[in-house]
């Protein structure tokens, strides 16, 4: 049976769309690889003996004679499954070193009300930019987008002088204050509140809510999502913060896992590979099961339609 | 249940645009009053100032007794239907139902009653513990309907309903929305810039342009007396044939001159104007307005009684009628309805018999009325 001309084209055409799918695919699976190795070998090395870990790694370089690097390592063994499973790094991290808990202490009572508060403060920011509009507010709500693109080194050295100026350096206020004000909640509930339509804040006018009514009944429900996304990226933020402790809060009792996970990265090898494991796990379970709220922030953040 | 009195009521925007002006309403209770008019007419900030959604810049808004300018939208007892529906997304349609209710302190059980009763009344108990996404378009209007009337409120607005639906729906909830008006006997605003939607609809319609009245009458009047020729061309489908002409007198009585050339004469015998009127309009331009099925396809007809000449430009046949443009010497062009199927073809010869009775006679240059109820004269 003779195919015809269009049955031609079109059996082309898929087959051009399917070369596309796989290449892509390809593509996107090479990035997930190697995004997600430092993660699995992370997970898989906090099961290996600390010889297993020393033997694969072992030290490649090491001090030549003028005191320069000399290379010594042919090559690093990238394992994935351990010779012998052990839990003894789990243990020393959670049940005998008190360390790691009481950091771990310090990450919640740094990050929870960093979290709290700045989306509470950026849900009211962003009613007051939604209910109401003008010059002022559309400059003011400029301010804050400019604020948003500085990078948090070059606020840094303001934000000491005025923790310094409050008599809050070092101590956890010098974190907690300058975390709560933060323009990026700001900006993304601004746009989230944005897109509920004027119709239905009217309807709640007549339904008898006032402006307390209208924010807590209809405007925080129907921006749950952006709030959500919110949370969590403001959360994995300070959750990782280094910079802002070192140079806020040097006293080492107070500081938070971040930086006690980058000192131990420096000694004991076997657990720092524990510790960085149950590290990531309140961010992986928060990413998990806001994984569709972060991809709606995302997406009024960057301004598309949803 | 309250009638509405609007008084000299005024919205100029920041910037100095002049939405409404000078607008004088009286409403009765348990009236159905339709605003209509293009859009940017103001009928909508009309609507709005009376819910208080929009502040009034001069003027008075009396419900019932009660001067409501500086009331806020929730103490005027007015349930708004929205376009766009309005329903609280994230919400069930009865928590949508009741939540003015509790936002009143209506306590539990006689919202609860409240809401079904009205679901009854609207046939949506089923769609009760839905989200608005899950609904279809009509859905959505009942259950807009619903959460306006499980308030019992004064009166009534309803800001282009209808508008998002499709015809045949559209219809439906046409006939629906007035059924409801006779049920609950209460006062019903109406916008609208559907005039099949005003004519059917309304116990008086109020036409608007251009942020004033023009003209405030029952549907019927209004396609018969209309004071103007904006009000004549917008009310009516298809709309009302104008063609200029001039008034001349001879033996045979007053007449009106049209074409080009003058090529057509027509008697003004029967109109809707005194003889003293016509008498006055002698030598004047004036604008002529005739209904479409004020005008019939025929071959031949007498003296003075309509246009000879013609063809069938453009024949629509809708099925119980025909709509015929026809095309007449001295540049003159009118849309004829004709009951029954395709009484003409297309390209063919056809003259035009016109009740005179029926023709409306405008100014030239403000496009008011010279026809009307003679006795009372348009409004």
């Amino acid at each position: 049976m003779t195919r015809t001309r269009s049955e031609r084209r079109a059996r082309g055409s898929r087959r051009r769309h399917n070369v596309r799918i796989a290449l892509a695919t390809l593509w996107c699976g090479v990035f997930a690889v190697v995004f997600l190795l430092p993660t699995v070998l992370t997970f898989a090395n906090s099961f290996m003996t600390e010889t297993e870990i020393t033997a694969n790694y072992g030290a490649v370089f090491e001090k030549n004679e003028k005191g320069g690097k000399k290379f010594i390592a042919e090559q690093v063994n990238l394992k994935l499954i351990p010779d012998k499973v052990t839990f003894s790094q789990y243990a020393t991290t959670l049940f005998k070193s008190p360390d790691y808990l009481f950091k771990f202490w310090n990450s919640v009572i740094l990050v929870l009300p960093i979290v709290v508060f700045q989306v509470g403060i950026a849900a009211f920011a962003a009613y007051s930019f939604m209910r109401t509009r003008g010059r002022v507010k559309e400059l003011l709500l400029f301010v804050y987008i400019f604020v948003m693109l500085m990078p948090y080194q070059v606020t840094l050295v303001p934000n000491y002088m005025v923790a310094d100026k409050l008599g809050i350096l070092g101590t956890r206020w010098s974190i907690i204050l300058p975390g709560v004000f933060a323009p990026f909640s700001v900006f993304i509930l601004t746009k989230a509140m944005r897109r509920i339509p004027k119709s239905l804040i009217e309807a709640a006018r007549l339904d008898g809510c006032g402006e307390w009514g209208i924010f807590s009944k209809i405007c925080l429900p129907m921006s749950k999502g952006a709030i959500f996304s919110v949370a969590i990226l403001v959360f994995i933020d300070y959750w990782n913060m280094v910079e802002q402790v070192l140079i806020m809060m040097p006293d080492a009792d107070a500081q938070p896992l971040s930086v006690f996970l980058s000192q131990i990265n420096t000694g004991e090898i076997g657990l720092a590979f524990a510790v960085a494991t149950i590290y990531m796990v309140p961010a992986i379970l928060l990413f998990l099961y806001g994984e569709e709220y972060l991809v709606e922030g995302i997406t009024y953040s960057g301004g598309l339609k949803g | 249940m309250a009638g509405i009195t609007l008084k000299e009521v005024t919205k100029i925007y920041p910037g100095g645009v002049r939405a409404v002006d000078g607008f004088e309403l009286e409403i009765a209770d348990r009236e159905f009053v339709v605003l209509v008019g293009p859009s940017g007419c103001g009928k909508s900030t009309v609507l709005r100032m009376i819910a208080g959604l929009e502040d009034i810049t001069g003027g008075q808004i009396h419900i019932g007794d009660t001067l409501v300018n500086s009331m806020a939208p929730k103490e005027r007892n007015i349930a708004m239907v929205f376009q766009s529906y309005a329903l609280y997304p994230h919400m069930t349609v009865y928590k949508n139902m009741a939540f003015a209710l509790k936002m009143r302190g209506v306590k539990k059980a006689e919202r609860d009653a409240r809401v079904r009763e009205t679901a009854e009344m609207l046939d949506i108990t089923r769609l009760l513990a839905r989200k608005p996404r899950a609904l279809s378009g009509g859905e959505s209007q009942r259950v807009a309907l619903g959460r306006a009337m499980v308030r019992h409120p004064d009166v009534f607005l309803l800001d282009e309903p209808l508008s998002n639906l499709d015809a045949k729906l559209r219809a439906d909830m046409r006939a629906e929305i007035v059924k409801l008006h006779k049920k609950l006997e209460t006062t019903f605003i109406y916008v609208t810039h559907d005039q099949t939607e005003a004519m059917t609809m309304g116990d008086r319609i109020v036409i608007m342009n251009a942020g004033h009245i023009l003209q405030v009458d029952s549907p019927k009047d209004i396609y018969d007396y209309p004071v103007d020729t904006f009000v004549a061309g917008f009310i009516g489908s298809p709309r009302m044939n104008f063609a200029e002409g001039v008034i001349e007198k001879d033996v045979g009585g007053i007449f009106a001159a049209l074409g080009s050339n003058g090529e057509h004469r027509l008697a003004l015998e029967g109109v809707n104007a005194t003889a003293e009127t016509l008498t006055g309009l002698v030598g004047r331009r004036v604008t002529l307005g005739l209904r479409p099925e004020h005008m019939r396809v025929v071959s031949g007809h007498a003296p003075g009684a309509g246009f000879s000449g013609g063809f069938a430009d453009i024949v629509e046949v809708l099925g119980a009628e025909t709509n015929i443009y026809a095309d007449l010497p001295g540049g003159l062009r009118f849309i004829v309805r004709e009951w029954g199927d395709e009484p003409v073809r297309r390209g063919q010869a056809l003259d035009l018999a016109v009740q005179t009775e029926k023709l409306h006679i405008f100014d030239i240059e403000t496009g008011a009325a010279v026809t009307g109820r003679i006795g009372g004269g348009a409004r």
